[in-house]
C-alpha cells in the first residue's frame, strides 16, 4: 500500500500547519513544553506517544480549543494562535476530539446538519448521503438521539461530523477509539483515500503500527515534548526506542 | 450440576424498532473468563446494562449465583459481588483516584453509617487505605493518585475505572472494552492484571473488547454478538474459524 | 353553564399571560441552558418603563420601542456578557445561582434608578376597558383582547423562526457544548447573546402586556406569573413549546374556575388558589417522565482545567498553623469585642448571624455536599420555628422544643425528598421552591401551625438554674448549637456519608454500580439538612420570641441560597461566614437612610457577579489567594536559594496563576506528596 502514496514530501513542501515552541497547560497544571513540528501540504502526519504525553492537547491547541501559552501556531497562512475556535475551523481545519464528541440531545440527522450547515455546505443532503453512504449503520439511526448511540455508534459520527464539510485538513483524535475492526479498517481505507484527494491528516492513535501504515510523516512526542519528527522510515527507530515495547501479544 | 455464577435466559430489550438484545441466553461459571466480541451496536453494552439493572430487560431474567436478581436496584446487585466499568467513564469527577477507591471500598464493606460519621469514625480505615494503594499500584496510577480525576489523560482515567471494578474483588467482573484509548505499556498492565484474575477461581470476569489480540490472550472462551443475538459461543479458536463470525465481524468476505 | 363559562373566560387572558412568561422560559431555558427565574424581574422592568414612559406623555409606540424593543434586549445582553457567558459550561447550580441574584436584585436597582409606577394609563393596542363584545354573556375587554392576540402571534412567531431558520439547532448545540459547536464552525457567543436578547424580547413583551392585568405594576406580582409560568413550562417538560402553551392556558382557566367554585373565606381557598400552580407545579415535575433524564454533559469538558477542588487543599505545615491560629483569633477577638465592647443591639446582630449560620448549615450539607439545589430550606426553617412555637405554647421547655422542631423538620424533608428522588438538577430545587411557595401560602396561615401573619410567640429558653432570657446569655446558646452542628456537618463531610455524597456528585450511575444505595444518600442528605434548618429556624423563633409567617416567606429560601454560594457553599466556614455577613449587612443598611435601602439588594447583584467567576465562593477564593501567597512567602524564606530556574519549559516553573493556586504543576513530573 505504500506505492499508492503520491510522493514522498519534501522539506520545501509549504507548510500548511506550523506549531512553533507551542505551550499549553490546563491551570496549574503544565501539558505542553515547547512543542514545534508541522504539517506539510498534502500530507498525511501520525502524532504518536504514550497516554497522557499531550497528543490530545496538541490537537486541542491547533483547533483552538486550548489557548497556547506561548509559542505559535500558524494554519493556512494565518497565525491562529488566538483565534478563536470556530474561526480556525472556517478557515478549513476539522478536529474530531476524542471520545464521544457528538451532541447527546440532538439527533444523529441534527447533529450532522448542524456541521454541514454552520460550515457553510451548499447541499446539506448531499453531505447527509456521503456521512450516511460512508457509515451506513448510522442512517438506521438517523432520528435517534444522539446521545442514546452505542460507543462505537457515536465514534462514527464524531468522525461523519468532520467529513460532511470539505477541509484542508483533518485532525482526528484516538481514530479506532471505540470501533469493531472491520470498521476500522474501512475508517482506515477512507482516510486514505481523503489523504489522497489532498486533504491533509493529523491523526492520533494507539495503534501506531496501523496509523504509521497511512502516514507520510510521523511526530513522536514524550511527556509534553517532541522526541522525533520526520518522515516515516526515518523516525521509525526512533519510535521502537522512545515508546516502550510492544508486548509479544500483539506482535 | 453446580449452580451457574451468573445465568441469563431470554433476555430482550427493544428500543423503539431496534432490538439491542433478542433471547440471549447465558451461562457463566464461577472463576470462567470471557470475551464478547461483535460490530458496534449488537447489544454488548446492553447485556451488561440489563445485569447490573442500569437497564430493565423488557423480557427474560438474570440469576446471579442461583437466585434472580431481575427485580434488584443497581446498587444490590453490585454489593452481591459485581463489579464493573463503563464504556463511556462514569467517574466521581471532583475526587481523586485514591479517593474513588477509597469511597469504594466503603461502601462494599458496607461498614459506614450515619453515627459512625457523627462520632468521628467514619475516616477511612488503614486497611481500606492499604488496599487502595495496593490497587493503584497494581494498575499502574500510584503517580497520579492524588491528582483530581479531570487532569488525567483519557487513558488513566480508564484505569481508574478498572481499579475502582476491583475493589472487594467482585466475584463477577464486568468490563466495557478497557483497552480501548490505552497505550501499549498499559495495555500490557491490562492484560497481566486480567491474566492474573482469570487464574483466580473466585473472580469470573466478562470483558467486551475490539482488540482481538488481546482478548484471544485473555480468555478461552468467546461470545459473539450480532444484532442483538448470540451467533457463536465457544473456544476462541472455534468462533474465530466460524465464517458467520468472520463475515459479521472482522469484515471478511463482504 | 353559563356561571361556568363566566368564571372560565376570565382565566384564558391569564392563560396567556402565563403562556408568553412560559415560553419565554422554556426559550432561554433551551436556548442558553439557564433557567431563568430574574424572567419575571426582567418583564418588570419594562413594564415600570414603559408605564413612566407614558404617564410622562410619550406615545404608545415611542414607550414600547423604548422600553421592549431597546431597553430590555439591553438587559438581556448585559446579563449574557457580564454573567451567563461565564456559566455556560457549568452545573445547575452555577447557571442557578446568578438567576436568583437579579431575580432579588432588579426590582430593588429599578425602583431606585427609574422610580416606581402606577397602574398603566392604557394598553398597547386597544382600549383597555372598553368592553369590545360578550362572549355567552361576559363582557370581553381590549385588554382580555389584546393579550390574547398579541401572545398567540408572538409565540407562533418565536416558534416558526426557530424552527425555519436552523438558529434553534445551533442554540440547542451550544447549550449543550459551546466548544463543540465551535468545532463546526458555531459562532457560540453570538449564538447565545441572540438567545438572551430575544428571550428578554419576550420578557419585556410580557411585562408590558401583562402588567395591566394587575392593579398595580409590583415585582411580586411578576413573581407570581412567573411560578404559574414554570408550572407550565414543566407540563411542557421545559422543552415543548405547544404543550406548553396548552398548559398555561389550562392553568388560568384552572385558577378562574377555582375561584368561582372553592368556598370563599377559608384559608384552602384563599391560600389554594395562589397555590395552585405550584401543586401543578409538583406534580408536573414528578409526573413527566422526560424531566428524570440528567443534563448532557458536555463531552469537551477535559478542555478546561479541574474544577476548584471542592474541598480546600493541603497546606504547607507552617502555613496551615498560621492560618488555624488567624482563624482563632479572629473569632476569638469578635466574640470578645461583641461580649464586652459593642453596644446591645450589635450583640443581637451577632447572634442573630448565629442562628442564620445554622440556617445556612443546611444548604452547604444538601446543596454544596449534596449537590442537591433546594430552594426551601426557609420553609424547614419556619417549620422548626412554628413547631417549637406550639409546643411551648403547650409548656413543653423551650430547649427540648427546638430539639424536637429539628425532629419534626426532619420528617418533613424526608417527605419532601421522597418525590425529589427521581429529579435531578434545576428540577430539585423547582419542586422544593413549590414547597416553600404551598408552606408560605397555605400550612402557616393554619392557627395550629403558623397562625398566619400574627404568628406565634416563643419565649427563651430555661435550662434548670440557668436563663438564656438574656441576649448574653442566648448568643452563648446559639453558638454552643452552632459549634455542635457544624463539628457534626464536618464529620459527616469526613466520614462516609460526605465521600458518598460526593461521589454521587460526580455520577449518579457510578455511585450505583460500586454499591451506594443512591436514593437512602439522597433521603439522608435531605432529612439532615431539614433538621439544621429546623433547628436554626427555632433558635431563630426564640431569638426574636415571636415569628410569622413573614419571617420565612420563600423568597427567603431564594435569598440565603445566593448568599451561601457566593461566600462559600463547599465549606462549613463558608456558611458561618455567610450568615455573620448577611446578619451584618442588614444591620448596616437599616441604620442608613431609607434611600438605600437598596443597597442591600445591590450587593446580591454584586454577589451574582463574583459568583460566576468564583463558584466556589469569593471568600473561599480570597482565603484560597492569601494562603498561596502565604505559602509562597513560606517557602522563599525557607530556602531562597533553592528556587528553580527561571528557564522557560523546566518542570515547576511557575505559570500565569489565575485559577488562584500559584503553583504549577507538571503533569508529566513525578509526584510531590501532599502531606
Ligand atoms: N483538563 C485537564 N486538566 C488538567 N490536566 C489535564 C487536563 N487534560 C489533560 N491534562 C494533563 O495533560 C497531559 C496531557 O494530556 P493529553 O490528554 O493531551 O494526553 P494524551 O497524549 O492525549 O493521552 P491519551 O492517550 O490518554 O489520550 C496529561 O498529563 C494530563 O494529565
Ligand atoms: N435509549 C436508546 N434508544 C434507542 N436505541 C438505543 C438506545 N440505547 C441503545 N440503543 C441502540 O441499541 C443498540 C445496542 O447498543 P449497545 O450500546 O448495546 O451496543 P454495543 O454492542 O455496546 O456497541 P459498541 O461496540 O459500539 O459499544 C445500538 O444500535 C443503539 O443504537
Ligand atoms: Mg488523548
Ligand atoms: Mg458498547
Amino acid at each position: 500500500m505504500t506505492d499508492e502514496r503520491p510522493q514522498a514530501p519534501h522539506d520545501d513542501v509549504p507548510a500548511l500547519l506550523e506549531l512553533r515552541d507551542v505551550e499549553a497547560s490546563y491551570g496549574p497544571y503544565r501539558a505542553l513544553f515547547g512543542v514545534s513540528f508541522s504539517v506539510p501540504e498534502r500530507t498525511a502526519v501520525a502524532l504518536v506517544g504514550s497516554n497522557g504525553a499531550g497528543k490530545s492537547t496538541v490537537a486541542r491547541v491547533v483547533s483552538g480549543l486550548v489557548r497556547a501559552k506561548a509559542g505559535s501556531v500558524r494554519f493556512a497562512g494565518h497565525d491562529v494562535t488566538r483565534w478563536p475556535a470556530w474561526r480556525i475551523a472556517r478557515a478549513g481545519l476539522a478536529h474530531a476530539p476524542e471520545g464521544r464528541s457528538v451532541f447527546a440531545s440532538l439527533t444523529v440527522e441534527e447533529n450532522l446538519v448542524l456541521a454541514a450547515r454552520a460550515l457553510g455546505t451548499r447541499r446539506t443532503s448531499d453531505a447527509l448521503d456521503r456521512a450516511f453512504g460512508t457509515f451506513s449503520q448510522l442512517a438506521a439511526h438517523r432520528h435517534q438521539l444522539a446521545g442514546t448511540l452505542s460507543g462505537g455508534e457515536q465514534r462514527m459520527l464524531s468522525l461523519a461530523k468532520v467529513l460532511v464539510a470539505p477541509q484542508r485538513l483533518l485532525v482526528v483524535d484516538e481514530l479506532s477509539f471505540g470501533l469493531a475492526p472491520a470498521i476500522v479498517d474501512e475508517v482506515f481505507d477512507m482516510l486514505r483515500m481523503i489523504r489522497n484527494t489532498g486533504t491533509s491528516l493529523l491523526v492520533i492513535e494507539q495503534h501506531v503500527d496501523r496509523v504509521l501504515s497511512i502516514s507520510d510523516r510521523a511526530v513522536v512526542l514524550v511527556r509534553g515534548r517532541v522526541a522525533a519528527e520526520g518522515a516515516v522510515a526515518d523516525v521509525g527507530p526512533a519510535i521502537e526506542r522512545l515508546l516502550p515495547a510492544h508486548p509479544q501479544w500483539s506482535a | 450440576m453446580v449452580t451457574a455464577l451468573l445465568q441469563t435466559a431470554g433476555l430482550t430489550k427493544r428500543f423503539g424498532r431496534v432490538a439491542a438484545l433478542s433471547e440471549v441466553s447465558l451461562r457463566l461459571d464461577a472463576g470462567e473468563t470471557v470475551g464478547v466480541i461483535g460490530p458496534n451496536g449488537a447489544g454488548k453494552t446492553t447485556l451488561f446494562d440489563c445485569i447490573l439493572g442500569v437497564l430493565q430487560p423488557d423480557a427474560g431474567s438474570v440469576s446471579f449465583e442461583g437466585t434472580r436478581i431481575d427485580r434488584l436496584p443497581v446498587f444490590r446487585r453490585s454489593l452481591l459481588g459485581i463489579g464493573r466499568t463503563f464504556q463511556r467513564l462514569e467517574l466521581f469527577s471532583g475526587m481523586t483516584p485514591r479517593e474513588h477507591l477509597l469511597v469504594t471500598e466503603r461502601a462494599r464493606g458496607r461498614q459506614g453509617a450515619l453515627w459512625k460519621d457523627v462520632l468521628g469514625m467514619g475516616r477511612p480505615t488503614p486497611r481500606e487505605k492499604s488496599e487502595a494503594a495496593d490497587l493503584l499500584d497494581l494498575v499502574g496510577l500510584a503517580d497520579v493518585a492524588d491528582a483530581p480525576v479531570e487532569s488525567l489523560s483519557l487513558g488513566k482515567s480508564r484505569l481508574v475505572e478498572l481499579a475502582r471494578a476491583l475493589v472487594g474483588p467482585p466475584k463477577l467482573l464486568l468490563l466495557d472494552e478497557p483497552s480501548s484509548g490505552l497505550d501499549d505499556a498499559e495495555r500490557a498492565t491490562l492484560v497481566s492484571v486480567l491474566s492474573r484474575l482469570g487464574r483466580r477461581r473466585d473472580v469470573a470476569v466478562v470483558v467486551v473488547e475490539h482488540d482481538l489480540d488481546l482478548v484471544s490472550t485473555l480468555v478461552e472462551r468467546l461470545v459473539v454478538f450480532d444484532v442483538g443475538r448470540v451467533i457463536a459461543d465457544g473456544t476462541v479458536e472455534a468462533v474465530l474459524a466460524d465464517t458467520a463470525v468472520r463475515r459479521a465481524y472482522l469484515g471478511v468476505g463482504r | 353553564m353559563s356561571l361556568f363559562l363566566s368564571y372560565l373566560l376570565p382565566g384564558i387572558p391569564y392563560g396567556f399571560a402565563y403562556a408568553l412568561m412560559a415560553v419565554g422560559l422554556v426559550l432561554t431555558y433551551r436556548a442558553s441552558g439557564v433557567f431563568n427565574l430574574a424572567f419575571g424581574a426582567q418583564a418588570y422592568v419594562s413594564a415600570v418603563i414603559f408605564s413612566i414612559a407614558l404617564r410622562d406623555g410619550w406615545p404608545g409606540w415611542a414607550a414600547f420601542v423604548v422600553s421592549v424593543l431597546l431597553a430590555s434586549p439591553a438587559i438581556g445582553l448585559a446579563m449574557e456578557r457580564l454573567l451567563f457567558r461565564y456559566t455556560r459550561t457549568a452545573g445547575p447550580l452555577v447557571k442557578l445561582v446568578p438567576a436568583l441574584g437579579l431575580l432579588i436584585a432588579i426590582p430593588a436597582v429599578t425602583q431606585m434608578i427609574i422610580g416606581t409606577a402606577t397602574r398603566l394609563p392604557s394598553s398597547l393596542v386597544l382600549q383597555p376597558w372598553k368592553v369590545y363584545f360578550h362572549l355567552a354573556s361576559t363582557p370581553v375587554s381590549g385588554e382580555e383582547l389584546s393579550t390574547t392576540v398579541i401572545s398567540i402571534a408572538v409565540i407562533a412567531a418565536f416558534g416558526l423562526v426557530l424552527r425555519s431558520s436552523g438558529l434553534g439547532l445551533r442554540m440547542r448545540a451550544v447549550v449543550e457544548s459551546p466548544r463543540m459547536a465551535e468545532l463546526s464552525g458555531v459562532r457560540a457567543d453570538r449564538t447565545s447573546a441572540t438567545a438572551w436578547v430575544l428571550s428578554s424580547l419576550l420578557a419585556g413583551l410580557a411585562g408590558v402586556l401583562l402588567a395591566p392585568l394587575y392593579s398595580t405594576v409590583s415585582a411580586s406580582n411578576f413573581t407570581a406569573l412567573l411560578v404559574a409560568a414554570i408550572a407550565a413550562a414543566a407540563i411542557g417538560s421545559f422543552t415543548s413549546l405547544p404543550i406548553t402553551l396548552i398548559g398555561a392556558i389550562g392553568l388560568g382557566i384552572a385558577q378562574q374556575l377555582l375561584a368561582g367554585y372553592l368556598p370563599s373565606g377559608t384559608i384552602l381557598s384563599s391560600g389554594l388558589r395562589p397555590a395552585f400552580p405550584f401543586v401543578v407545579l409538583a406534580i408536573a415535575l414528578v409526573a413527566r417522565k422526560t424531566l428524570r433524564q440528567p443534563e448532557a454533559r458536555d463531552p469537551l469538558a477535559s478542555c478546561d482545567p479541574p474544577a476548584v477542588a471542592f474541598r480546600a487543599p493541603a497546606r504547607m505545615t507552617e502555613v496551615a498553623v498560621g492560618s488555624r491560629a488567624f482563624t482563632a483569633l479572629v473569632v476569638g477577638m469578635l466574640v470578645a469585642t461583641i461580649l464586652v465592647l459593642v453596644p446591645g443591639n450589635w450583640e443581637f446582630v451577632f447572634t442573630f448571624g448565629i442562628v442564620l449560620s445554622i440556617i445556612f448549615l443546611s444548604i452547604t450539607l444538601l446543596t454544596g455536599m449534596g449537590g442537591q439545589i433546594s430552594l426551601g430550606q426557609a420553609a424547614f426553617a419556619g417549620a422548626g420555628a412554628f413547631t417549637a412555637g406550639q409546643l411551648a405554647m403547650h409548656s413543653m421547655p423551650v430547649l427540648g422544643a427546638i430539639l424536637l422542631a429539628g425532629v419534626l423538620s426532619a420528617v418533613l424533608g424526608a417527605v419532601v425528598a421522597l418525590p425529589a428522588l427521581r429529579l435531578g438538577g434545576i428540577a430539585v430545587g423547582l419542586l422544593t421552591l413549590s414547597f416553600a411557595l404551598l408552606a408560605t401560602n397555605v400550612l402557616f396561615l393554619y392557627p395550629w401551625a403558623g397562625n398566619g401573619a400574627t404568628g406565634l410567640t416563643v419565649p427563651r429558653p430555661v435550662l434548670g438554674p440557668i436563663s438564656f432570657a438574656g441576649n448574653g446569655a442566648f448568643f452563648w446558646l446559639s453558638t454552643v448549637f452552632l459549634v455542635v452542628l457544624a463539628g457534626a456537618v464536618k464529620l459527616v463531610q469526613w466520614g462516609t456519608t460526605g465521600q458518598e455524597l460526593a461521589a454521587l456528585r460526580g455520577s449518579e450511575r457510578g455511585s450505583a454500580a460500586v454499591g451506594i444505595d443512591v436514593r437512602r444518600l439522597r433521603v439522608v442528605a435531605f432529612t439532615l439538612s431539614a433538621a439544621i434548618a429546623g433547628i436554626g429556624g427555632a433558635l431563630y423563633a426564640s431569638l426574636e420570641q415571636s415569628v410569622s409567617v413573614n419571617d420565612f416567606n420563600y423568597e427567603f429560601s431564594l435569598i440565603y441560597v445566593v448568599a451561601v454560594a457566593a461566600v462559600g457553599v463547599y465549606s462549613v466556614a463558608g456558611a458561618i461566614e455567610a450568615g455573620i455577613l448577611y446578619a451584618v449587612l442588614m444591620q448596616l443598611t437599616s441604620t442608613l437612610p431609607s434611600r438605600y435601602s437598596s443597597l442591600l439588594a445591590l450587593v446580591f447583584a454584586l454577589a451574582a457577579l463574583t459568583y460566576v467567576r468564583h463558584s466556589e465562593g469569593v471568600v473561599a477564593y480570597a482565603k484560597a489567594w492569601v494562603l498561596d501567597r502565604a505559602e509562597q512567602l513560606a517557602r522563599y524564606l525557607q530556602a531562597p536559594t533553592l528556587r528553580p530556574p527561571a528557564e522557560p519549559g523546566a518542570p515547576g516553573a511557575p505559570v500565569g496563576s489565575e485559577t488562584g493556586r500559584a503553583e504549577s504543576v507538571d503533569m508529566h513530573a513525578a509526584p510531590r506528596s501532599h502531606s
